[in-house]
């Protein structure tokens, strides 16, 4: 725990001695030894500072002119803002002019200019990044954002390429970040409400929404989470995920994770909050919804009739990726009739001199799978490739002519592959990744009756997640039969989906939305 | 609360893997040995018939089962294996120990039965297919003048299974002379139990060459007792009756001095009945048909009118119709309802049961009202 | 309860459920047994009784608004009968579930799994029956929402494709005899009156009905008239596809006619249709078996204590716990088939009690639900 700064009187001379401003910027003068300070409270300040902060090497200590330091970390502070709005200005100022923030507001021309509350406050401030301007006369410095940021260029999405659409993404500055969101929603009515978690980290947490068009109370359901934030320290927006919805343990993403600003934005429009977190690339979209998961943006720059294809074509995938090597399972295993008897012999006379059961197949090529996929990631690029083929090559011809697996086998896990990748979302693919292991051992158990228990299981745990107050399986169940005909099996075109957002709204307010 | 119901859900998911960890019923699927057809005989001695059962299992992993690839030798490969015991379950138990797999029942698709069968012995093998666990209902049955055993044997040249002609022989029945329907079992049994008439079974032997399949004509029963065989051509109109809705078949005829060839496309019979004379019933068969005349040797008709195609179109139903009385006084010689007349009575006149239909069945008067739309399709006129 | 969710829809689709679930398993071949062939009228009679149940369940509910069963039956007729009838409800609920689960358990062991234990799938289904009522109401009407998309087509297809798949002969419905209907007339007025009970989730679901009042009355009527439908399907069709007496030898009657009623091509992809779609029904069964059990749960805990807001996770625990146990009492289909007869006549009885209440209700105007 800190313990508060308190100003306490010292011998001048001493701590003349112990101060030793690490910057070398020829401004710097220091002051003779045997001189007398006739601004020792301004020394004082600093030396306090300085220690609070630890003595660092890149503190920077600018002495402007008698009576007046300025303060920073040169890593976080623009260096031409600081000469252009600190040391010219003060070079035509003395501390006399700047005992009154008003004063001082018309000397520096600096918009984000105002009085710490207190030295403790002031080395917070200094610590995220502010220039601290301690003047003779006063009891507190004053504080100014003049913030340089390492931060990389706006670039296309890496994790959520599109054919179609924007290709802008979030970085790692939140105010670049903004900046993307309102360049797209213009409108008076939306808010950002900024918030500082994270004890260690102070990062710095921004929630995006449209007045009336998201609920309050999600909206303060939220902003409390967020502010109920114990983590020491907030790295990314994912580290906000169990504080906003409340599951520690949860098998489903309870919210997207985006790099996209226009699927951010179009969750803002939808009525949605967007929570966007610095030094992450990745905003967090709340409340979310099963069907939203499997939507891409891409659905709403197509026709909807493509769009529709496309839809189904991952549901397809999803069902496929889910479901195979379980169905594969159950019918090798157990229920073998449930098949045309043709494709019984063929799967039998596949399997002739595997010595592995069904169930040990689907694991090892699973298993295969999975080590493949993330192989890919954690590779180089130069690599990657290579690795990718050479997985292939095991995963494909070898272990079949081996008689490891079977040739069907070899089908399947190709049809698992390819149906987990269609699933947009990165986070529920590896929710829907997981949750096949779970198909996987019902059918090695129970069979065909295993999966159905299964998909119960998996059904009920969705049935029973809410997110801020509203059910992840919304609109499908509860039913919300207006909602789910604008963009659940097809996005309707436009001109349909404004009409059904309106009823939608007279709906919600006559409290009918209820099915 | 909240969290102690989900800690409590949770446990209770993870005491579900203790009572469903067994894998009881976990047999995998290269250890079966998949049924395919199985067929019916009778062992007759001197102490009384036993059925004799005959099993078809394809080999699995043999080229021509499963598709053959480009220069691999197709032939298909099967075992047929053969016992009789005291019933079919018996017959069945014996064979367990003369397969390599497990015996699985849950792909047969079809049921012979040699018209040799006994009649006790062919309900008893009905009753135990729809009876047992994990046979389907709907194989479908058909009959044999031979060995129904000798019939699983039989080897297509071209590599054909057994299954995929007789799928075949049904699937261009009616592009032939449409007297090759089969009945699910479950339709069989149904005729056997409900007493609503008598079944008909197509009749297929093996080829006097040995190598494949020809479909013969209908078997004719008298409950379970095969009493007798009707030809193609005959069998065509017993089924447009029997079935009441038929797809058709080829039809030969005299007519204009010539033979002629009609397909007949469909089919659509209407037995009304009520009481005839002394009580015994009396019917009223109006088939309605759609056929087109086939090219028939050269025969050629106006393109401008039909006066010769409706003539054409009385002579067919004429011929028809006294087709139809003739297989009907051969039927009630053979004391067999396989027209399914009985079907009509029970609804119109629900106090006479099967076996007094039976009784009175020789003495039954039918009016046969047969009615076909020709057309004439082709390229020539 | 703290805000209503559950639309009037919802709660027609979960009274249907309630009273479907795997009665196509055992009601048929247990109304064949009492009226042979004409057996399809009987759930057009019993509508009769559905409508009296129906009218009194909305009495109680306009009287009660806010209260379940096990909370207001003290207040109207005093604690020692509100435990009595209570505990008739509660029987014929928990009844319910061990029958669903149970009769399931055998068919999937007589048709498909033969080596598994009996137990061992009823545990299956048991256990997923606790963890619903263990995460409250709210998730099994959303589960039973979701099965919607799944069962609908299903239930479509099963009442409509027979008719073009030419399975059916509706000649085997004559000749129509009416002594076959009141041959037992004792056994018939027990069915007729137990067969449409759906209508009884009021008295549990009742608070969250939204809007309440007419919400509740329009949902009992509509999923009882679906009931009636699926009902007569069910009764009906095995009939229609087998005929008379065969229909009457098979021992799940509308089971075997879902399997003859799939495509005759032997190309459709599922060959033994019947059993992809009992794991359709499965999830029919299992909705109403959760029904039936979060019910029996909720009435005791209300009984035990009325103002509990939820029902203690022990507790469910230990009922399913029961469950399990009490379903190994049953020797094969046949004494569970002995049992359904008496659960019908639980069900009956639960039928007379809810006018009856309803009755008492009237002429107890004083006494009123906590708004």
């Amino acid at each position: 725990m800190r313990r508060p700064i308190k100003i306490i009187p010292r011998p001048i001379e001493a701590e003349a001695r112990k101060a030793q401003p690490p910057d070398l910027s020829p401004e710097f003068r220091e002051p003779p030894v045997d001189a007398p300070l006739r601004f020792d409270d301004v020394e004082e300040q600093v030396s306090l500072i300085n220690m609070a902060l630890g003595s660092p090497s890149d503190l920077a200590v600018r002495r402007m002119s008698d009576g007046v330091v300025c303060l920073f970390l040169s890593p976080l502070v623009d260096q031409g803002a600081v000469r252009h709005s600190l040391v010219e200005p003060l070079s035509r100022a003395g501390w006399l002019e700047l005992q009154e923030k008003s004063q001082a507001a018309r000397v520096l021309p600096v918009a984000g200019l105002s009085e710490a509350r207190s030295l403790e406050a002031a080395v917070d401030r200094v610590a995220e990044g502010e220039t601290a301007l301690i003047v003779h006369g006063r009891p507190t410095p004053y504080t100014l954002d003049l913030k340089g940021r390492v931060a990389r260029q706006v670039s296309p999405p890496i994790s959520e390429p599109s054919v179609r659409g924007p290709r802008d993404s979030f970085t790692e500055n939140l105010s670049d970040n903004l900046a993307l969101v309102r360049q797209r929603i213009r409108s008076r009515d939306l808010r950002v409400r900024e918030l500082t978690v994270g004890l260690d980290t102070r990062t710095r947490v921004a929630v995006c929404y449209l007045e009336g068009r998201s609920s309050p109370e999600v909206v303060d359901a939220a902003i409390q989470r967020l502010s109920a934030v114990t983590a020491p320290a907030v790295i990314d927006s994912s580290y906000l995920v169990p504080y906003l919805s409340k599951r520690t343990w949860s098998l489903f993403p309870p919210a997207a994770a985006t790099e996209r600003a226009d699927r951010a934005c179009a969750a803002i429009v939808q009525g949605r909050i967007v929570v966007i977190c610095d030094n992450s690339p990745f905003a967090l979209v709340m409340p979310i919804h099963l069907a939203t998961l499997f939507q891409a943006n891409e659905d709403h720059y197509n026709l909807a009739i493509h769009s529709f294809l496309l839809r189904s074509v991952r549901v397809i995938g999803w069902l496929a990726a889910t479901l195979a090597p379980a169905l594969y399972i159950g019918i090798a295993s157990f229920n073998p009739g449930i098949l045309p008897a043709h494709a019984v012999m063929t799967i039998a006379s596949a399997r002739q001199g595997v010595p592995y059961p069904p169930v040990i197949e689907v694991l090892i090529m699973d298993i295969a799978l999975e080590m493949l996929a993330e192989a890919t990631v954690r590779l180089p690029t130069y690599v990657g490739g290579a690795a990718t083929v050479v997985g292939g090559l095991i995963l494909g011809t070898a272990a079949a002519q081996a008689k490891l697996v079977s040739n069907v086998m070899i089908i399947v896990v190709a049809l698992t592959a390819i149906g987990s990748f269609s699933i947009p979302d990165y986070q529920n693919q590896l929710s829907w990744r997981t949750v096949r292991y779970l198909f996987t051992f019902s059918a090695a158990t129970l069979g065909i009756f295993g999966v159905s228990t299964a998909g119960l299981i998996i059904l009920t745990h969705t049935c029973s997640i809410d997110v801020l107050g509203d059910s992840f399986m919304s609109p499908i169940a509860p039913w919300r039969w207006t909602s789910m005909a604008k963009d659940v099996p097809m996005r309707v075109p436009e001109p349909l989906a404004v009409k059904l957002t309106q009823r939608q709204r007279e709906e919600e307010a006559e409290g009918t939305a209820d099915a | 609360m909240r969290c102690a119901c989900r800690t409590a859900a949770a446990l209770v998911l993870l005491l579900l893997a203790a009572p469903t960890s067994g894998c009881w019923d976990a047999l995998d699927i290269d250890r079966r040995a998949f049924i395919a057809v199985m067929g019916l005989d009778s062992d007759v001695s001197e102490e009384g018939s036993r059925p004799r059962v005959s099993v078809m299992i394809p080999a699995m992993g043999m080229p021509g089962e499963g598709g053959a690839g480009a220069g691999e030798e197709t032939s298909s490969k099967v075992l047929v294996v053969e016992e009789s015991g005291v019933n079919v379950e018996e017959a069945v138990q014996r064979m367990r120990s003369m397969i390599g797999g497990v015996i699985d029942f849950s792909t047969l698709q079809y049921v012979v039965t040699s018209k040799d069968a006994s009649p006790e012995d062919l309900t008893e093998a009905l009753h135990a297919i729809q009876f047992t666990r994990f046979i389907p209902l709907t194989p479908f049955v058909f009959a044999t003048e031979q060995k129904a055993g000798d019939l699983l044997r039989a080897q297509s040249p071209t590599g054909r299974s057994l299954i995929d002609t007789l799928d075949a022989i049904q699937i261009q029945s009616r592009l032939g002379f449409g007297h090759v329907q089969y009945p699910g079992a479950w339709e069989t049994m149904a005729m056997l139990i409900n007493k609503t008439g008598d079944m008909s079974l197509t009749l297929v032997n093996r080829t006097d060459e040995g190598d494949g399949l020809k479909a013969v004509g209908l078997a004719v029963y008298d409950g379970p007792k095969y009493v007798g065989m009707v030809v193609p051509a005959d069998a065509l109109m017993l089924h447009c009756v029997a079935r009441r809705r038929y797809p058709g078949g080829a039809y030969l005829f005299r007519g204009d001095d010539r033979d002629l060839l009609i397909r007949i496309v469909r089919a659509r019979t209407r037995v009304e009945a009520g009481p005839g004379d002394a009580g015994v019933p009396r019917f009223r068969v109006s088939v309605r048909m759609n056929a087109a005349l086939m090219d028939s040797g050269g025969y050629r008709l106006p393109l401008l009118n039909r006066k010769k195609l409706d003539e054409l179109e009385q002579v067919a139903a004429r011929d028809m119709e006294d087709r139809l009385g003739r297989l009907l006084e051969r039927l009630k010689s053979w004391n067999s309802d396989a027209m399914r007349l009985y079907h009509e009575v029970r609804v119109r006149m629900p106090e006479m049961s099967y076996e007094d239909f039976k009784e009175v069945y020789p003495r039954v008067e039918v009016d046969f009202d047969v009615s076909v739309l020709l057309i004439r399709t082709g390229l020539l006129r | 309860m703290r805000e209503p969710y559950l639309s009037w829809p919802e709660a027609a689709w979960l009274i249907m459920q309630y009273t479907v679930c795997a009665n196509y398993l055992f009601m048929p071949q247990l109304l064949y047994s009492m009226s042979g062939r004409l057996s399809w009228a009987i759930p057009i009679v019993a509508t009769l009784p559905a409508a009296a149940g129906v009218w009194a369940t909305y009495y109680l509910h306009t009287r009660f608004p806010q209260e379940r069963l096990g909370q207001f039956l003290p207040r109207l007729i005093g604690r020692p009968l509100s435990i009595v009838v209570g505990g008739a409800f509660i029987l014929f609920w928990l009844g319910g579930a061990v029958t669903n689960v149970t009769v399931f358990a055998h068919y999937v062991s007589d048709t498909a799994m033969q080596s598994t234990p009996v137990t061992a799938l009823v545990a299956a289904s048991a256990l997923i029956i606790v963890l619903v009522s263990l995460l409250g109401l709210k998730t099994l009407v959303r589960l039973t929402d979701a099965l919607l998309y799944l069962l609908a087509p299903f239930l479509l297809f099963a009442l409509f494709w027979p008719f073009f798949g030419g399975r059916i002969d509706f000649s085997n419905l004559a000749p129509i005899r009416l002594s076959d209907l009141t041959a037992d007339k004792w056994r018939l007025a027990g069915a007729a009156a137990a067969m449409y009970h759906g209508y009884q989730l009021v008295f549990i679901a009742g608070p969250a009905l939204n809007p309440p009042g007419r919400g509740a009355l329009v949902a009992a009527i509509a999923g009882t008239l679906a009931a009636v439908a699926a009902f007569l399907s069910f009764v009906a069709m095995p009939i229609l596809a087998f005929g008379w007496p065969y229909a009457n030898l098979l021992t799940y009657p509308a089971a075997s006619f879902l399997e003859v009623v799939a495509p005759r091509t032997g190309l459709f992809p599922i060959r033994r249709f019947d059993f992809a779609l009992t794991v359709l029904f499965r999830n029919i069964m299992i909705v109403a078996a959760m029904s039936y059990f979060y019910s029996a749960a909720q009435t005791v805990s209300d009984l035990v204590s009325p103002s509990a807001r939820r029902i203690h996770p022990w507790f469910v625990i230990g009922l399913g716990i029961a469950m399990v146990v009490s379903s190994t009492a049953f020797e094969g289909i046949r004494t569970v088939m002995q049992f359904t007869g008496v659960w019908v006549l639980l069900g009956a009885l639960t039928t007379t009690l809810t006018i009856i209440l309803a009755i008492v209700a009237r002429f107890r105007a004083s006494v009123s639900g906590v708004r």
